[in-house]
């Protein structure tokens, strides 16, 4: 139940740099999450903070605490890994029960918290069933449940929904938010998906090649990704970018880029000319239409692909590959002709050579 | 229909490899049932004339008491051996590191020394003792000597048996034990043993059997030939030399205890290999 | 390029505990089609692959290849390209690794290497080909044994949910890539997955499994706005369908609190069917108004996932209903605001599931 700190974490596996400065706060009460790609370092840090790795350099702190050089066992945190690590011999019940057992509380207690947390997670039937008889998504319940029965300085979450079916994912992302808010307490929790990521945090550090690349309000962070790495990788569908150049035209200041050419917003209105710009616009914000729009672009369609309720439409203008989202199931003929119409107020700006945000819509 | 030459070939080899293992054990299987008489005048492959159960007896007799010796002395030596490489195992697998990098080649090396190279400097050391504690600390040809002397030759054995089988182990089941409050060796009871008992098992088995037949060691450290099964097995030849009955017999006797823990305890080993090739997980 | 077909297909494994895996199934994969099996972790979709594939001999049923019964052939006999969720990869380069059943084949050098540029080029690894197995990453690693099966020409393609191993990034290109490779090949492609978007996007028809039973074989656009039962309603799109529960009253439905009218006819449609029925409507489909509608419903939880908004609303009877936010309104949590289900989308299914009107 206290702020995790964690300052200046260095960390290299045989050579390879894994984390190389990286520095955060997790807030009590809140549910920061820690977002980056496969390989960006989430787990080590994770485990950094739970013990079990040793950084090189940097400390974590538990509050004021430094606990750095504590081994796991002596620093009351609650993991829950990525395969769940039950142990395969114990029933559901003493693996929950484990912890409590560690901290020697008497049996009364024990079965009291059990059964707490076991209502919580929907799992009081299959308390006495070993790990081997049960579904991937109720283990993936009792590994969480181990995390939460324990008073814990913080919870940490390593990806435990990513070996999930995607139905079951689903439906977990909005039981668990509210879980954890009954629960209380610091929560981390790793992810490599956007949409688990908005769906559940409150914070979000984002990482990628062992760095932070940002930190703050998670819909902040998304809305205004400070540069183009951020809003690549923590963006869904993935932002679109276009490279153009600022010009001078008919007395205005606009960039000029292969497909479109963009009016500069007031704010950016003093950009000289000559500047190399990347614009941003998300495959939402982008409309379609099988017949000509006024002021569009004709586009060629390349592959469409339902997502369930939505479509996402791999166009090509120009040469340009552009994705487009629609909130509904389309199916075109690859090699067709589709008219887009980008909303142009919702375009981001991005500075060509450093890659930094220049201007966020709205 | 396509004869499958390598299928032929290799029944072949194994049939003649089979008989050069077969007629020493049906010699063995044949001469314990022969009398005194048929094995004075009868070929060492001829099927017995008669009968004669009594030698079986006899050597049953003659062998009784060593083996219970041999069990006193290798039973709770093969137990301490692999409980304490079980344990050394797991601490060097949490320790991780160049710890893990380094120690477990240098056990194995320790066991590929012969123990011939051992026995002179060991003798002079026991001796030694034995003087400098005037006669307290005996343990040439002792059950306590013998006992020591396998434990320290088989224990680095027993550790590198137990880290195959502990190397094995699902490392986040034991992550989440530490992170769960257990300090290391509470981990090691409550979750790592139970996980490694094929492996537990089939080590004993291993180093049992290994200290059962082992000939030198006892040879070495006791004089006579009461204190262990292959001794005194080994105290019939010399005798006279064509009265093989009682020995064959002897020899069936003797190392019958090993098979049978063998054969009751088969489930274990061939688990334990299993989880050795990984096919446990 | 074969016609695949499942008939009367059951099977039940012994070990290590009984387990009914498939019950009653029955299929037609027409050649050049590209099928998928869907349905969450123990539908028995893998079953069902393995036996079209051969690895799993059928306790009841046949299975047949153009009309030639291949029940007991073994898999190298039917001529059949697996793909798994782990690529399978052999410790040698890139090229070797394409090549190696024409070579098992006994094809010439030169036919071979034209072969594999041939497939290299349509799988985008043809920069990769002198690059050892072992340095490669899983997507590419999957490339490759997706090559490898592709190059033996074989006559149905299966694939084992062989994006599930990927991340998210590469599942995506990936995906992309096999959608471009089943309009170039004409083989019969048969896929198998839990992830409704690799389902929804690449076949043209799908069989939705659960339990051991193909509950529905349609096209995507059928099995969205026509669901046979609530099963597929919930599986199908993300989210699922809302499910709410009814009982039939004089001139429509009632569910608690909320009161949805139908036609005379309709009514007298339902009646046959019991009095307890199950609403359904997608989330994209709930009308939200702050003026008017057919019940007041109160938003208890926002989940704002970038792409789209998803609503939580709760009716003061206590109903749940998700609905996707529209363009033009905003709601946030604790507002009060009006729902109206357009009753061409609503579906109606009984209370076992099934649908009826």
């Amino acid at each position: 139940m206290v702020d995790v700190i964690v300052k200046g974490i260095k960390k290299s596996y045989r050579r390879r740099e894994v984390l190389r400065g990286v520095s955060f706060e997790a807030l009590d009460g809140k549910i920061t999450v820690i977002y980056g790609p496969v390989g960006a370092g989430k787990t080590t840090i994770l485990r950094i903070i739970a013990g079990l790795e040793k950084p090189d350099e940097g400390r974590v702190y538990f509050g004021d605490r430094d606990v750095t050089d504590i081994p796991p066992q002596d620093r009351n945190v609650g993991l829950v890994f990525q395969t769940f690590a039950l142990y395969p011999h114990l029933s559901v019940f003493e693996n929950i029960a484990m912890p409590l057992k560690a901290a020697g509380l008497p049996i009364e207690e024990i079965k009291r918290r059990v059964s707490w947390v076991a209502e919580l997670l929907r799992i009081s039937d299959i308390l006495e069933k070993g790990p081997a008889e049960i579904s991937g998504g109720q283990r993936q319940r009792v590994a969480i449940a181990r995390a939460l029965v324990k008073d814990a300085a913080v919870y940490l979450f390593d990806e435990p929904l990513t070996n999930l079916d995607y139905k079951i994912r689903e439906a977990m992302r909005g039981e668990l938010k509210k879980i954890l808010r009954e629960r209380g307490g610091t929560f981390i929790w790793a992810t490599g998906d956007p949409q688990e990521a908005l769906a559940l945090g409150d914070y979000v550090v984002v990482i990628h090649n062992g760095v932070v690349l940002d930190a703050g309000q998670i819909h902040e962070v998304y809305n205004r990704p400070k540069n183009t790495l951020i809003a690549k990788y923590f963006s869904y569908p993935s932002m679109n970018f276009i490279e153009g150049i600022v010009v001078s035209k008919d007395q205005k200041r606009v960039v000029e880029s292969e497909i479109v050419v963009v009016e500069l917003p007031d704010a950016l209105k003093s950009l000289p000319v000559g500047s190399e710009v990347i614009l941003g616009i998300r495959p939402t914000h982008i409309k379609i239409s099988t017949s000509p729009i006024p002021g569009g672009l004709e586009s060629t369609v390349l592959l469409t692909e339902v997502l369930g309720s939505e479509t996402l439409i791999h166009v090509e203008v120009k040469n340009k590959r552009l994705v487009v989202h629609v909130p509904e199931i389309v199916r075109l003929i690859p090699g067709s002709k589709l008219f887009l119409k980008l909303d142009y107020s919702r375009i981001y700006y991005f500075d060509k050579s450093t890659g930094n945000l220049l201007h966020a819509p709205g | 229909m396509k004869f499958k030459l390598n299928i032929v070939v290799a029944v072949v080899i194994l049939a003649v490899v089979g008989i050069f293992w077969v007629i020493p054990l049906y010699a063995l299987l044949v001469g314990s049932i022969k009398s005194l008489a048929d094995t004075m005048s009868s070929p060492l492959l001829d099927l017995p004339r008669e009968l004669d159960l009594g030698t079986i007896a006899r050597a049953f007799n003659l062998l009784a008491g060593t083996m219970v010796n041999t069990a006193i002395i290798t039973i709770p030596a093969a137990f301490i051996a692999v409980t304490v490489g079980s344990i050394a195992a797991f601490g060097i697998y949490l320790k991780g590191g160049k710890v893990a990098d380094y120690l477990p080649p240098l056990i194995a090396i320790t066991t590929y020394i012969p123990y011939q190279a051992l026995i002179v400097p060991l003798i002079t050391l026991i001796r030694w003792i034995e003087e400098a504690t005037g006669r307290l600390i005996v343990l040439y040809d002792t059950n306590y000597g013998l006992f020591l002397v396998f434990l320290l030759y088989y224990t680095p054995m027993a550790t590198l048996l137990m880290f195959i089988f502990t190397n094995n182990l699902p490392r986040e089941v034991i992550e989440a034990a530490l992170v769960d409050g257990l300090k290391p060796m509470t981990a090691y009871r409550r979750i790592a043993l139970p996980l490694l008992s094929p492996g537990y098992v089939a080590a004993l088995i291993f180093i049992l059997i290994n200290m059962w037949n082992n000939f030198f060691i006892p040879l070495s450290m006791t004089r006579g030939y009461e204190k262990h099964v292959t001794l005194k097995i080994f105290s019939y030849v010399g005798q006279a030399g064509t009265i093989y009955n009682e020995m064959f017999a002897a020899a069936l006797i003797g190392s019958l205890p090993p098979l049978i823990i063998f054969i009751l305890m088969g489930r274990y080993f061939v688990r334990g290999l299993l989880a050795f090739t990984g096919g446990g997980r | 390029m074969v016609n695949v077909l499942v008939d009367n297909v059951s099977h039940t494994y012994t070990k290590p505990v009984v387990t009914v895996a498939l019950v009653d199934v029955n299929l037609e994969f027409k050649h050049g089609g590209f099928y998928a099996l869907l349905g969450p972790s123990g539908c028995g979709k893998t079953t069902l692959m393995k036996i079209i594939s051969g690895l799993l001999r059928p306790t009841k049923g046949r299975i047949l290849f153009d009309n030639v019964d291949v029940t007991d052939w073994p898999p190298r006999k039917r001529n059949v390209a697996m793909v798994f969720q782990f690529p399978v990869v052999y410790e040698m380069s890139v090229y070797d690794n394409i090549a190696f059943p024409l070579r098992n084949y006994g094809y010439s050098e030169s036919e071979i290497r034209k072969r594999v540029y041939e497939v290299a080029e349509l799988l985008g690894i043809k920069d990769v080909l002198r690059v050892h197995a072992s340095k490669l990453d899983p997507a590419t690693r999957q490339k490759v044994a997706v090559a490898r099966a592709l190059v033996r020409e074989p006559s149905v393609f299966l694939f084992d949910e062989p994006l599930s191993n990927l991340d998210p990034l590469s599942r995506m290109e990936l995906r992309a890539k096999i959608k471009e490779l089943q309009r170039t090949m004409k083989t019969t492609m048969i896929y198998v997955t839990h992830d409704q978007a690799e389902a929804l996007t690449l076949a043209d028809y799908i069989a939705v499994m659960n339990e051991g039973r193909v509950v529905q074989f349609d096209t995507p656009e059928n099995l969205y706005e026509y669901p046979k039962n609530t099963f597929v309603g919930f599986f199908i799109g993300n989210p699922g369908m809302n499910f709410i529960n009814c009982e039939l009253v004089e001139s429509g439905l009632r569910c608690v609190d909320m009161y949805y009218p139908l036609t005379p006819r309709e009514v007298e449609a339902l009646r046959a069917h019991g009095d307890e029925f199950i609403l359904g409507i997608r989330p994209e489909y709930v009308r939200i108004s702050r003026e008017s509608g057919l019940v007041r419903a109160k938003c208890v939880v926002r989940e704002d996932l970038g792409v789209a908004v998803l609503l939580h609303l709760e009716t003061p009877g206590g109903v749940l209903v998700k609905a996707k936010l529209q363009p033009g309104i905003d709601v946030k949590e604790a507002d009060e605001v009006f729902l109206d289900l357009p009753r061409e989308k609503v579906r109606i299914f009984s209370k076992r599931g099934d649908l009826i009107l």
